[in-house]
């Protein structure tokens, strides 16, 4: 069955079209979860309970090309949520990372990842992790495709003046 | 104009794609969360021997390209897809064309009833009807409906809506869903429709006689009488019964197992292609024989032609037995027993109600205890039950209408969230 087909059936209510569906973009939604989680235990729960949330909402979705932007999206959310509830319970002990070799431009640009807002971090998560085109986001956050680009101008800009500033600061 | 921070953001998407991801725990946490959903969107509804009055509620509709011609044919059938569209068997008897036009009404003054069609078979009937009025229902209720042959009716559950929807117009359409315990053929297929409706704070007496075609499909009997066995637990699958409205699975419980099971959460009938019929969703989906006899309901597939037919389960519902009677105080506010896991509270208690709350941070609806026994082995029923929860708690509010009882209290668990796995998968052709 065609990848489309598959997808039209599981948004349509069919329960083996749907699971094929997940199964089908498991990596990309475990790469998002460890991206933000960065922990593989927490991206597993993560997978299983967008399953879930997909599974009761599913019907909503119009475009079923879209689907996996959709479904990168519920993972997206759920990651930042339970971000948020670490961060209540750990006040902070996010410096566990499971990245092996990384230089020190790359812990920069996470914490400057970090210091954005939820609504920014998944533009930019959608857009450069995961090439999603910008007519798919905008169909998806029914907003403008101009809207979209400017946010992402918005965005970059503030990770070059967050660089900057830090580049400035360290100089001190 | 940003290139570098592109670089830099897309220099660390290589990194990221670098990570090892945890795919050998993927497959198990998909099945997992599907199943959660599954469960939330099932309605369990139990001991239903008396007159039981649910509210249907039809959340979205969406029909299929075969389902929509079929309706287009039909004029003023559309209503009915909210109540088809949720289970497989139902849609598949419009597809087939086993749904049989009535289209008889009276009117009463300003009210009018029609019956608009039946679905008939050797396991129930559910009648389609249309209430109209020039003016507005709104307010009005359902007081009784009763369908009438020259035979009695066998053992069965009945089920109606009572009140109407508070958006309610000036028109009315449900369902009225009989269920019989047993596979039963009226020899004579003449009914009468009966229903008292109070509307305004008059009753309305509707008398509606209709006959239907003698074209009632005959069930198809599979006899399995096979043992299976899941965490150690066995039972016998002794029969499955294929009707167009349902398909009843006959399971006989060991006496000599552990725990009690409580529920199959994923059962199902796949056919060769890996399509499923899944539990009924909507509508009555288990029948206590005995203490160690059920039958459990699942959507039909009366229609279809399956290469091979398997009926298949991963997920029970169990508890120990000897943690299934919860046994609490009123008077003195004691939880004696109570599943070992601890997860369940007593909360506040009194004569005439009892407070149960556990962490949960599940959606699923449970419906933890259905009866209560006395000290003195006198049963009663749970009047209300009043559920609620937050994100992370969920509170059951028990009021009983008899308050004159003896202390300590016996309830036995109907559902409780505690699951064992395993695979079975018994072959029926």
């Amino acid at each position: 069955m065609e990848e489309l087909e598959i997808e039209q059936k599981a948004i349509e209510g069919d329960d083996e079209a749907f699971l094929a569906v997940i199964r089908l973009h498991k990596e990309s939604l475990l790469r998002a979860a460890l991206a933000f989680l960065k922990d593989e235990h927490a991206a597993i729960e993560a997978l299983q309970e967008v399953t879930y949330r997909a599974y009761k909402k599913i019907h909503t979705v119009k475009e079923p090309a879209y689907l996996k932007t959709w479904l990168t999206r519920i993972m997206i959310n759920y990651c930042q949520d339970q971000l948020k509830r670490r961060k209540r319970i750990i006040s902070d002990n996010r410096l566990q990372e499971t990245f092996v070799h990384q230089d020190q431009s790359f812990l920069e640009l996470k914490e400057a990842l970090g210091m954005l807002s939820n609504e920014d971090q998944q533009l930019i998560y959608l857009k450069y992790f995961q090439n999603t085109k910008i007519k798919e986001i905008a169909a998806l956050e029914k907003i403008p495709e101009g809207t979209v680009k400017s946010r992402l101008h918005t965005v970059l800009k503030k990770l070059r003046l967050y660089f900057k500033e830090k580049g400035e600061s360290e100089h001190v | 104009m940003y290139e570098e921070e592109e670089q830099r953001l897309s220099k660390l998407k290589e990194d990221l794609e670098k990570a090892k991801l945890p795919l050998e725990k993927a497959d198990e946490a998909i099945l997992k969360g599907f199943r959660k959903a599954k469960r939330d969107k099932r309605v369990l509804r139990k001991n239903r021997k008396s007159l039981i009055a649910i509210a249907i509620a039809v959340t979205s509709i969406r029909i299929s390209p075969t389902f929509a011609n079929v309706l287009s044919s039909i004029p003023g059938m559309e209503w009915i897809i909210g109540f088809v569209e949720q289970d497989k068997g139902l849609s598949a008897i419009i597809e087939n064309d086993y749904y049989q036009k009535v289209d008889i009404s009276e009117t009463i003054g300003d009210f009018t009833l029609t019956v608009d069609g039946v679905i008939m078979d050797e396991s129930g009937m559910n009648v389609f009807y249309t209430l109209k009025s020039s003016k507005s229902l709104t307010g009005g209720k359902i007081k009784q409906i009763n369908v009438i042959n020259k035979e009695e009716f066998p053992e069965h559950s009945q089920s109606y809506s009572v009140f109407f929807p508070d958006d309610i117009d000036n028109e009315f359409q449900n369902m009225v869903e009989y269920h019989f315990a047993n596979s039963f053929s009226f020899k004579e297929l003449k009914f009468n429709f009966e229903l008292k409706a109070i509307i305004d704070n008059k009753e309305i007496n509707f008398s509606i006689p209709f006959k239907l075609k003698e074209s009632i499909k005959k069930s198809v009997i599979y006899p399995i009488n096979q043992v299976v066995e899941m965490d150690n637990q066995k039972f016998t699958i002794e029969e499955i019964i294929i009707y167009p409205l349902r398909i009843g699975v006959k399971i006989a419980f060991d006496p000599t197992n552990t725990k009690k099971i409580l529920g199959f959460e994923d059962m199902r009938l796949e056919n060769e292609k890996g399509e499923i019929w899944s539990s009924i969703n909507n509508g009555t989906t288990i029948r206590h024989i005995s203490e160690t006899e059920k039958i459990f309901y699942l959507q039909s597939n009366y229609f279809e032609k399956p290469k091979d037919l398997y009926l298949r389960m991963n997920t029970l519902m169990a508890i120990d037995k000897e943690e299934a009677m919860v046994v609490v105080d009123t008077e003195t506010n004691t939880l004696i027993n109570s599943p070992k896991d601890g997860m369940l509270k007593l909360g506040k208690t009194s004569k005439e109600q009892v407070e149960f709350y556990m962490k949960s941070n599940s959606e699923d609806q449970l419906n933890l205890f259905s009866t209560v026994i006395d000290a003195d082995g006198k049963e009663f029923s749970v009047f209300k039950t009043q559920m609620t929860s937050n994100e992370d708690e969920k509170r059951w509010e028990l009021h009983f209408e008899k308050v004159h009882y003896r202390n300590p209290l016996n309830l036995e668990l109907s559902a409780y969230p505690n699951y064992i796995e395993g695979d079975v998968k018994v072959e029926l052709k």
